[in-house]
């Protein structure tokens, strides 16, 4: 029987996806979880797993085209059986932004096509850093399992080269697009939003003190981490900091997301750590080492990049000394980060060698002044200078 | 089944003797009773009859029919009894034949027994316990066959515990005897006669809140409460044959749950099986199951897998009610699609 290939939803309040490209020719075979097709949302490029084993025919959308979601635009046929000639009617009643049919359909599509895999085995795959689209699972229903992975992980270290690491095809298609989206997003950013930025310098002994206290309850936290938990914590006294310019006006979030600017090959992601001011510091150190690894691999998830409501770039571990950094809209401002270095600053009127932190928070001048960016980086730089976490 | 595992804590050195479980509970009445004179008996039959299963008999000639009181057929009458006398400083121990009339008690035991010390700011405590009765095929019908110990496991202020040997059903009421809180026992009826164990002479309590691991095992944790212990075990036997090392773990109370020895089984076996007497919807292998999937959730290998009482009234027809009960044919072959064998 022949199966449809629809438009997913795959943010909550998605009415349209972009095809970006096929990445099956009509009337190749397609098998079920191989990708099948690249979809770009507001925020992202999501690869489209098929849903069924069969034949591509029917595709009724080209790349570039935007169409509603649950819109049927392909079909996954069996030999010798003709795609259903009316396609789009059925849809038609999907066209409502808060139809069932768009809602329901998105979930059975990702679901569907995933490969199935036990929680152990994938955090095990995270660890071994093995591609799970490559195995197969020996479960009941065929799913991956733990001796799955471990399986793979010795016959790759044996290296007769059976499995195939990370390195799939995959890269080349999802890097440009990557790419165009950042050139989008930066460009949009920096002709719309009226930046202003705000430089302080701090001292970071305490910081550093702090990273070691905790390094030996929790050896995975870094600087960075300590730098989310004191923003988010301190952001929570500055509404005007942890907000959006909407549709001409300034909307304050109540939660605190803070996003990390991540590098990929030739572009930067940003992926969020979510209630970031009330997260514990261990779990906050958890949450960036799976996102980096995610992004690191194309993995990022819609969840993963959504409702960040301020954002953290940090190029510290390149010795850079300090930068500016471009907002990512709609939020109001980023803190662009730079090295911890030593440095000769007076102190007590006597000169002395302390480890110095640079720090320029770019903000949108429509939703915040001056007096604002300020009072929140005298707060920041007070917060760092006696970090409590 | 087999007996009860017999666990090198247990022996402490001398020959332990074996005795019922129904026996280790009448140890534990007697020994509490001879320990504290305001520790109580009160219910139905359970002076001269020592109730239906006899598991009281010989008490009242113990202690005499002031300590040891038949009542009328009015459960939430002497019940009600008992909360007073436990706020006025007696330790009531209350005998409900079958659990299924834990329906008549529940407004004593939730909004009153539980609720006193809360609500009184903790100026009063209700150091009663009642001890109810659980468990199916034994061809009692419908009204007399039901594992209800999901119902006060739900309610903050009351503790909950569920023995499966006779060492454990000891130890453990003599904790609930002495417990400050209202602590209600359900015992399983079938256990009484047919399950015997090691339990040593001495004085000993089992704190309520700790798990037991009665067999260790690595390949999948099958956590089994009450009379699915002895199921629990029977079939890891039957697995080991094959080849898969089950280890078996027995939570005891409902409540307080000890959350960490569930949790950490799992996290070494990576799979695990749930099995318990009572209607496995909304019930205790719901709150069990959910407990380990969050505690050991980056360590398992699949789903969670559940085994309770089918979601019918208790058949009377053998048959229909025996079907209703997971046994140790379902718990092998649920083990043997978990772990591919």
């Amino acid at each position: 029987m022949a199966v449809s290939v629809v438009m997913p939803a795959l943010e909550m309040a998605q009415e349209t996806g972009k095809l970006i490209s096929w990445l099956k020719r009509e009337g190749e075979p397609v098998r079920k979880g191989e990708m099948l097709l690249e979809v770009e949302t507001d925020k992202a490029v999501v690869e489209i797993e098929a849903a069924a084993d069969g034949i591509l025919a029917g595709v009724t959308a080209k790349p570039g085209d935007v169409v509603h979601v649950g819109h049927t635009i392909a079909w996954l046929v069996q030999p010798g059986e003709a795609p259903p000639a009316a396609a789009a009617p059925a849809a038609a009643t999907a066209r409502a932004v808060t139809a069932p049919a768009a809602i329901s359909s998105a979930p059975a599509a990702r679901a569907s096509g995933a490969p199935r895999i036990s929680p152990k085995a994938r955090r095990l795959a995270q660890e071994t850093g093995l591609d799970i689209n490559s195995l197969k699972g020996s479960g009941p229903g065929g799913e991956i399992l733990a001796d799955d992975i471990l399986a793979a992980a010795r016959e790759s270290e044996s290296g007769d080269g059976a499995t195939q690491p990370l390195e799939s095809g995959r890269h080349p298609t999802l890097t440009p697009t990557i790419g165009r989206l950042m050139a989008e997003r930066t460009t949009q950013s920096w002709t719309t939003v009226p930046h202003f930025f705000v430089t302080r310098d701090v001292d970071a002994g305490a910081l550093n003190d702090a990273r070691e206290r905790e390094r030996s309850r929790n050896a995975k936290v870094t600087h960075t981490d300590l730098l989310v938990a004191l923003v988010a914590r301190t952001l929570g006294k500055h509404p005007r900091l942890n907000a959006s310019w909407e549709r001409g006006e300034v909307v304050t979030h109540p939660d605190v997301n803070v996003a990390l600017a991540i590098g990929v090959e030739n572009a930067v992601v940003t992926a969020v750590i979510p209630r970031a001011d009330r997260a514990a510091i261990g779990d906050i150190a958890t949450r960036r080492r799976e996102l980096t690894e995610r992004a690191q691999a194309g993995r990022l998830q819609p969840a993963d990049i959504t409702g960040a409501t301020f954002t953290i770039s940090n190029l510290g571990m390149f010795d850079v000394d300090a930068f500016t950094a471009i907002i990512v809209p709609p939020q109001a401002a980023i803190l662009a980060v730079g090295a911890i270095a030593d440095r000769v600053v007076a102190v007590n009127g006597q000169p002395a060698v302390r480890p110095m932190l640079s720090m320029t928070l770019s903000c949108d001048h429509r939703v915040a002044s001056g007096v604002q960016a300020a009072e929140f980086m005298r707060d920041l730089a007070n917060a760092i200078r006696s970090p409590q976490l | 089944m087999p007996d009860t595992a017999i666990h090198p804590e247990r022996s402490r050195g001398t020959a332990v003797r074996e005795i019922s479980y129904a026996d280790a509970i009448r140890e534990a009445l007697a020994e509490e009773m001879r320990r504290d004179p305001t520790v109580f008996v009160i219910g139905e039959d359970v002076a001269e009859a020592g109730t239906p299963f006899k598991v009281v008999k010989g008490l009242v000639e113990e202690f005499g029919k002031t300590r040891v009181v038949d009542t009328p057929i009015s459960e939430a009458g002497f019940t009600g009894l008992a909360v007073g006398a436990a706020m006025a400083g007696m330790r009531p121990v209350v005998d409900i034949m079958f659990g299924d009339f834990m329906t008549l008690i529940m407004d004593q035991v939730v909004n009153q027994a539980a609720k006193i010390h809360y609500m009184s700011g903790g100026k009063w405590k209700v150091p009663m316990v009642i001890r109810a009765t659980m468990g199916a095929t034994r061809r009692s019908a419908a009204q007399h066959s039901q594992s209800l110990h999901a119902w006060p496991s739900h309610i903050p202020g009351l503790k909950v515990a569920i023995p499966s040997t006779p060492y454990d059903a000891k130890g453990l009421l003599k904790a609930a005897i002495r417990d400050d809180n209202p602590v209600v026992v359900f015992e399983d009826k079938i256990s009484y006669a047919k399950v015997k164990g090691p339990v040593p002479d001495e004085d000993y309590v089992i704190p309520l809140g700790v798990a037991d691991i009665k067999r260790e095992g690595s390949d999948i944790s099958i956590v089994a409460t009450s009379s699915m212990v002895q199921v629990a075990l029977g079939a890891a036997t039957m697995l080991e044959e094959i080849g898969i090392d089950a280890e078996v773990v027995d939570p005891r109370t409902t409540w307080p749950l000890d959350e960490k020895t569930l949790i950490e089984s799992v996290k070494k076996t990576s799979r695990c099986i749930v099995v318990d007497e009572g209607y496995f919807r909304y019930g205790v292998t719901g709150e069990i199951a959910s407990v380990i999937a969050e505690g050991a959730f980056y360590d398992l290998d699949g789903p969670v897998r559940r085994l309770g009482a089918r979601h019918v009234p208790i058949p009377f027809a053998p048959p229909l009610e025996d079907a209703t009960v997971p046994n140790e044919r379902d718990v092998v072959a649920l083990a043997r699609q978990m772990c591919n064998k």
